[in-house]
């Protein structure tokens, strides 16, 4: 029984530390990200908007 | 046993989130609202590299191994003319559930991102992520303006990159495209302390600027697509629109909108990369023989 427990803390732990060690891989800061501003095929899929559409840019 | 948990405690610690940063001359200033930084999140991130490397001569250096991300291609830097100008991230290394969050993110700087979060979130805004500490690049959030644009704040760690004049390929201009242009002025103004000021361009149409005193900082505008989400979108200086947006389709690319005049002079022109990251064109200045 003891060493059922024992063994059985050994195996979570292994997994504790794979856990935080792949979790702590990634550039996590936009892993919250959880959509596109572009999703959506496009805006108005291929082939170009024509001039109907006027956007910005700079001015000064 | 005592032993794999410091080991995975060390792991943590040595393998923290860790990015570069925004700037290889940091000036130790932090100019609340101006955007220092642009990270472009690709889910095919060897063809979007092509992409700016074709048509604006960028220069990608993988460097996820350096910074402990979990691959060399998990972040690169993007450098043109030898100088840094944003990140790539690969949408493959983020632990995320969506199908596709690819885009550009501009990164606004603040003086204090945790008061600049709290601010975001008590007036209306998300904060998606937390402000947490990101290395020698500072400490970074990433936040939804009360109108659904998404971007990040962050406090660089030495200061921000001195103002430079754009060249051709460079970052020239941001603009905030959103639903509510009044309220979102009010916000950002509340939020940064800028002024706007609003300029005319053409028939019954102002173009809106949130400035720090004559400092043009980034503009504002109605969304000009209809029931599409509230957008920042980075211009790049180019010499001539239509010559890149002609190559755009062979390089894996869409073009949103051709090459077109602008009231006040100039090209524009918006197109997407090969992950679908929407990015605009601008001449500058208006007058090309004044180059």
């Amino acid at each position: 029984m003891h060493k059922q427990i024992i063994r059985t803390c050994r195996i979570l732990l292994l997994g504790a530390l794979c856990l935080g060690l792949s979790g702590c891989e990634d550039p996590q800061v936009y892993g919250s990200v959880g959509f596109s501003s572009y999703s959506g095929g496009g805006y108005y899929g291929r082939g170009g908007m024509g001039t109907s559409i006027s956007i910005g840019g700079r001015i000064r | 046993m005592g032993a794999l948990v410091l080991l995975a405690l060390l792991g943590c610690t040595a393998t923290g989130i860790s990015l570069p940063a925004v700037t290889e001359a940091p000036t130790g200033k932090h100019e609340t609202g101006r955007i220092v930084w642009r990270d472009l999140i690709s889910d095919k991130p060897a063809e979007s590299r092509r992409f700016y490397e074709e048509l604006f001569g960028w220069e990608f250096e993988g460097v996820g191994n350096l910074f402990n991300l979990g691959g060399e291609d998990a972040y690169s830097l993007i450098r043109h003319n030898g100088r840094l100008i944003g990140g790539m991230v690969n949408e493959a290394r983020l632990q995320n559930e969506a199908d596709d969050i690819s885009q550009w993110v501009v990164l606004m700087s603040v003086a204090d991102v945790d008061e600049a979060a709290a601010a975001f979130a008590a007036d209306g805004g998300e904060v998606l992520t937390p402000p947490t500490d990101v290395a020698d690049r500072g400490r970074m959030a990433i936040v939804v303006d009360p109108q659904g644009a998404l971007l990040a704040l962050i406090q660089t760690a030495e200061g921000d990159p001195a103002w430079q004049e754009p060249g051709y390929g460079d970052f020239l201009w941001d603009e905030l495209w959103t639903t509510d242009l009044a309220a979102a002025t009010g916000f950002y103004r509340n939020m940064t302390g800028l002024e706007e000021d609003d300029v005319e361009v053409g028939e019954d149409r102002a173009y809106r600027m949130l400035n720090r005193g004559d400092q043009p900082t980034f503009g504002m505008m109605t969304h000009p697509f209809e029931e599409k989400r509230p957008v920042w979108v980075t211009y790049i200086r180019v010499e001539d629109p239509a010559a890149i947006t002609a190559r755009v389709a062979e390089l894996g690319g869409t073009v949103y909108l051709d090459a077109q005049d602008r009231p006040l002079g100039g090209q524009v022109a918006l197109i997407a990369d090969p992950s679908g990251a929407g990015i605009a064109l601008q001449t500058w200045p208006f007058d090309s023989t004044a180059d």
